[in-house]
């Protein structure tokens, strides 16, 4: 159910909605206990996620009343840059069945090549040869600092309301260029207050969940989780995207140029939780870099590749071998008639 | 440290099978796509395929598929045979397995995708199965085609898969489409969350009904 727009073109919404009311089609993107849908009615602004898995209703309740209590300048950087809850979705037996949330609007979207419209997350800019190929062009290093601030600016507004993002990973931040470098998070239904004990499972990317979370150290995402996956987001971004942090003593750098300005920023955030930086230091040490970094593509490594001894076996003629054997018999048969006309 | 998740589609090629085996290569060109369009998959995921029916072939061995300059015709052939299937796979996956682990790649489990719409026909294919399954330690989903619900997770037990889907055999549903949901959901881990813990005392499995509904 929609109700008219805001003077600044916001669907008012009310904070709980019945799904029987939600007119939703084409799902979008398939997680791993979610669907997102396109949702008609609200100006193109909402999306329905809805859940496969059941959630806590009192958790999303509380992300819905902060976004309905934020003042005006709050809401509009958290519409510009998070996919916040604006509303929670409840099923005909009274439970929730999932969230309306802020869409990022297409200038986070890419047209691929292969036709398909897809959300420009992060992975387009790790794999960026791979992303070339499709009609993502690749940033420059400078450009992915510029991203990689305005992320941890994110994440630092978040930790002044005192929320983690307990899903740092690349396919949960979505980037642009124009008309500034900016990114989008989504999987805003992950936010949850610092330190909060909670008995609701947790939804997280192994790759990019800090250790002591996946050794059961601690039981959640906390601050200092947070700066780990800065860690591995800049250390992926703008070094490579298959580096991870050394499992014993010393460390190996992420290599691909890497700055050196920011190692041993790199080296703390991978380490001992109460070594690790804060927001603000990982601000500072991006912004010390920025000026120095050039507005240049850098080419990647890409990973090796298994021998040519691994065979086709029982391949059938291509395309390519008929032609040629085409060519190769229209020659012959030409040359054939060039000799019998020449000794006839 | 780059992964490498490998894929192996083994399908059957018999007889009744040859209608469908145009779908099969359709779904290996939606699969590029797919490939393609996900940096991160495409980075990652290896396909090869191979085809059973009275022996098995090597169609295509592991692959990239996004930087493969053409598809694979599969070929057709008799009767419904694992044996042959088994002995091939666990000298390919095996092999697979060295090659990159060599080249210090970090490879994920192997998953089989086992794609028939019979019963086996030959005897002691058990025996085949199990050095496959010693060799290369790897996943199995099955997907019949026309076959019952009690036949296949019979053939699902005696394969240890981790899933199996019965299909019926009619044209109601595009085979093509249904392969490649099942081969990028098994993918999908690599690019989506997961419920990593779930506390002891969690409420999340009965969330208290709406208050003032």
């Amino acid at each position: 159910m929609s109700t008219g727009t805001t003077r600044a073109g916001w669907p008012s919404v009310p904070q709980r909605l019945k799904e029987a009311e939600i007119r939703h089609a084409v799902p979008g993107s398939k997680g791993g206990a979610s669907t997102v849908f396109t949702a008609f009615g609200y100006a193109d602004r909402l999306m329905y996620k809805k859940y496969t898995e059941p959630r806590d209703p009192a958790a999303l309740d509380r992300l819905v009343e902060l976004h309905a209590a934020m003042d005006a300048e709050s809401a509009g950087y958290a519409r510009d840059h998070m996919a916040w809850p604006v509303a929670t979705v409840r099923a005909a037996d009274g439970q929730v069945a999932g969230l309306m949330v802020i869409r990022a609007d297409m200038t986070f979207h890419a047209h691929l090549s292969t036709s398909r419209v897809r959300v420009r997350d992060f992975n387009y800019l790790l794999y960026e040869d791979r992303a070339a190929r499709v009609g993502v062009p690749p940033a420059t290093v400078r450009q992915k600092a510029a991203l990689l601030r305005d992320l941890v600016s994110v994440l630092l507004w978040l930790d002044e309301r005192g929320l983690v993002h307990e899903d740092l990973a690349a396919h949960n931040v979505l980037w642009r260029l124009e008309p500034e470098a900016t990114v989008f998070l989504l999987d805003c239904d992950s936010l949850r207050p610092a330190g909060e004990a909670t008995g609701q499972p947790l939804f997280t990317t192994v790759d990019w969940t800090d250790p002591r979370v996946l050794g059961e150290e601690v039981a959640r995402p906390d601050r200092a989780s947070t700066s780990y996956a800065v860690g591995l987001l800049v250390a992926r971004v703008l070094g490579s995207p298959y580096w991870r942090p050394a499992s014993g003593e010393g460390s190996i750098g992420p290599g691909g140029g890497f700055p050196p300005a920011l190692e041993p920023l790199l080296d703390a955030a991978v380490g001992p939780a109460a070594n690790r930086p804060s927001l603000r230091t990982w601000l500072d040490g991006i912004d010390g870099i920025a000026g120095a970094l050039p507005a240049v593509r850098r080419v990647r490594e890409a990973p090796p590749t298994p021998p040519a001894t691994l065979r086709v076996e029982g391949q059938t003629i291509g395309l390519n071998d008929r032609l040629a054997l085409l060519a190769g018999l229209v020659i012959g048969a030409l040359a054939a008639v060039l000799v019998m006309v020449r000794f006839l | 440290m780059h992964r490498v998740v490998p894929i192996y589609l083994a399908i059957n090629t018999s007889p009744s099978m040859a209608r469908r085996l145009v779908e099969v290569e359709q779904m290996l060109v939606a699969l590029t796509d797919e490939l393609l369009s996900s940096p991160v998959l495409g980075d990652q995921v290896r396909i090869g395929v191979v085809s059973f029916a009275d022996t098995a072939d090597l169609v295509l061995p592991l692959t990239d598929l996004t930087r493969l300059g053409r598809m694979p015709r599969i070929p057709s052939g008799r009767e419904t045979r694992f044996g042959p299937l088994f002995e091939l796979l666990a000298k390919v996956v095996g092999r697979d397995l060295t090659v990159h682990r060599a080249m210090d790649a970090e490879v994920m489990r192997p998953m089989v995708f086992l794609l028939c719409d019979g019963l086996p026909t030959d005897n002691g294919w058990e025996r085949s199965f199990a050095k496959f399954y010693g060799v290369a330690h790897a996943g199995v989903i099955l997907a019949t085609i026309g076959l019952d619900e009690k036949e296949t997770q019979w053939l699902g037990s005696a394969l240890r898969a981790t899933a199996a889907f019965s299909w019926a055999d009619e044209r109601t549903y595009s085979l093509a489409a249904r392969v490649e949901e099942v081969l990028l959901d098994h993918a999908s881990i690599l690019v989506t969350s997961r419920v990593i813990s779930t506390p002891r005392g969690s409420s999340s499995g009965s969330p208290s009904p709406e208050q003032d509904a």
